[in-house]
């Protein structure tokens, strides 16, 4: 406990975040792999944005995929900022399956291309911080 | 000042995100104006940079949880081997 006594100014000085930090939720197999799959749905779904029939089954399970991350993320025990990051990932991919589902005709190919960008960029950066939380 | 006026000045700011979201937003009015994207597609293409800002800040957030969380670690395990 002596050796720790170092750390009591560190605390004082540096208050609430190195108590968040002490108390932030730890590395999960269940949501790297929820972001990882809606990662790489999205990256292979741009080859497809020609297809409306194939984008309407792609959308909804990208759709899908998010609702889980949801999901799972808010389940976790200090795990806020996931959660946060996953219900705005959320809203993106429900605008690109509600358009599938509601105007299916009329949904152009550049709008799928650069939606399912946004996808693949967001959930990358996601998966990047959660891939680093604490083993 | 004019929006477009606005938008190529922030698309100079040193802040990645700023800059970043300013570009896809000219970018995307640029798409709208020529006719290659419809309204709804771009009023919606615009809503996700405001999620994508979400996502990016709370993203430096948890980094900057986690590179104190490792510190502090390092630190502990080297108080640790002090006799």
């Amino acid at each position: 406990m002596r050796n720790l006594t170092f750390l009591i100014p560190v605390i004082l000085l540096t208050g609430c975040s190195v108590i968040n930090a002490f108390t932030m939720s730890k590395y999960d197999t269940g949501e790297h792999t929820i972001i990882n799959s809606i990662r790489s749905l999205a990256e292979v779904s741009k080859e497809t944005c020609t297809s409306v029939p194939q984008m309407k089954s792609l959308s909804k399970e990208l759709y899908v995929e998010s609702v889980k991350l949801k999901n799972y993320t808010s389940s976790l025990k200090e795990n806020k900022e996931a959660a946060t990051m996953a219900a705005s990932l959320l809203d993106i991919t429900k605008g690109l399956y509600d358009k599938y589902q509601k105007e299916e005709e009329s949904v152009s190919e550049l709008y799928c291309t650069l939606k399912l960008t946004t996808i693949e960029n967001s959930s990358k950066a996601i998966q990047y911080s959660l891939a680093r939380k604490p083993r | 000042m004019s929006v477009e006026k606005q938008l190529a000045e922030l698309m100079g700011c040193t802040c990645p995100h700023v800059s970043g979201a300013s570009a896809k937003v000219i970018s995307y009015k640029k798409m709208f104006d020529e006719g290659s994207l419809s309204k709804s597609e771009y009023v919606e293409l615009l809503k996700d940079i405001e999620s994508e800002k979400i996502i990016d800040g709370t993203n430096e957030q948890l980094m900057q949880k986690e590179a104190l969380n490792s510190a502090l670690n390092a630190l502990i395990a080297a108080a640790s081997l002090v006799a």
